[in-house]
C-alpha cells in the first residue's frame, strides 16, 4: 500500500465538517432503515463514499480515491467507538440482561446469603 | 510471553500492560498501555505517541466518551506484537496515556489478580473443537 501524507488537523477539520454535511443532505436521504449500523466513508474533499458491512470500507474508498481525507461513521447510528460508554442501540439489550441475571441471581450463592440473613436477624 | 501487572497508584489500581506498537516508517517502541474493556476499539494513542512513530492518517469518526460527549477522533493505523503474531490495528488518538480496548482483546483469555503487583495475563484462545 503506498503511503499518503497525514492531512493538517485543520485539513481533517474542514474535511469532516463537509463530509457530514454531505450526509446529513444527501446521502442519508439514499439510504434506508435496513442501511441502520452500517459503515459509511465519505472523503470530505471530493464527496465521493462508500458503505459497507464492515470498518474496512474506508479502505475501499480510499483503493479508488488514494488522497481522500475520509469521515466514518455508522448510518443513523453515527458514533463508531465508544470509550466508557454504552451504545444507546443496546440498552434494551442490556436492560434485558439485567432482567435476566437478577431473576437467575448468576453468580450469588443463594444459600448462603439466607444463612448469614438468619445470622444477622434480617 | 508478555506480562502485565497491576499497580496500586495512591490507591487506584490500575491495569498496566505493555505493548509494542511500529508505525509504517518502522519506528517503533514499548509501551505500557492500560487494559480498558470499556473501550470497544483496539488501540488509544496520545498525539505525541502517534507523532513519535509517524502513523499514517486513516480516518475521523466519531466517539462517544463515558461522560456522553460525543467527539470526532482522528484515527491511524499502527502494527502492533501481539500474542504470537503481528496485527494491523486502528489507533485512535485521544487521551494522554496508551488504552488497550476490547477490539484488541478479542478471541483472547484476560486474567487479572486485582492486587498490587497481581499479574495480569492475556492468552489467545485456541479454537474448540466440537
Amino acid at each position: 500500500m503506498t503511503r499518503h501524507r497525514n492531512p493538517t488537523e485543520e485539513e481533517i477539520r474542514l474535511a469532516t465538517d463537509r463530509a457530514k454535511s454531505h450526509y446529513f443532505d444527501d446521502i442519508q436521504h439514499q439510504l434506508t432503515e435496513a442501511d441502520k449500523g452500517r459503515y459509511v466513508a465519505i472523503d470530505g474533499k471530493s464527496l465521493e463514499w462508500e458503505i459497507g458491512d464492515t470498518d474496512d470500507v474506508s479502505e475501499v474508498l480510499r483503493a479508488r480515491v488514494p488522497d481522500a481525507v475520509i469521515f466514518q461513521l455508522r448510518h443513523i447510528i453515527m458514533v463508531s467507538e465508544y470509550i466508557g460508554a454504552v451504545p444507546a442501540e443496546f440498552e434494551q439489550i442490556i436492560r434485558d440482561e439485567e432482567q435476566r441475571l437478577r431473576a437467575d441471581r448468576i453468580g450469588f450463592p443463594t444459600h448462603q446469603l439466607a444463612d448469614r440473613r438468619e445470622e444477622f436477624g434480617r | 510471553m508478555t506480562m502485565g501487572y497491576v499497580r496500586e497508584i495512591r490507591g487506584q489500581l490500575l491495569p498496566m500492560y505493555p505493548i509494542y506498537v511500529e508505525g509504517p516508517t518502522g519506528k517503533s517502541d514499548v509501551y505500557v498501555a492500560y487494559i480498558d474493556t470499556g473501550f470497544t476499539g483496539h488501540l488509544i494513542l496520545p498525539k505525541t505517541i502517534r507523532q513519535e512513530l509517524e502513523l499514517e492518517y486513516q480516518m475521523a469518526i466519531d466517539a462517544k466518551f463515558a461522560n456522553l460527549e460525543i467527539e470526532e477522533v482522528a484515527t491511524y493505523r499502527a502494527t502492533v506484537f501481539w500474542g504470537d503474531g503481528w496485527r494491523d490495528v486502528t489507533v485512535l488518538e485521544t487521551g494522554d496515556r496508551p488504552l488497550i480496548g476490547m477490539e484488541l482483546l478479542r478471541d483472547s483469555s484476560l486474567s487479572f489478580d486485582a492486587i498490587d503487583r497481581g499479574p495480569i495475563e492475556i492468552q489467545p484462545l485456541k479454537p474448540t473443537s466440537d
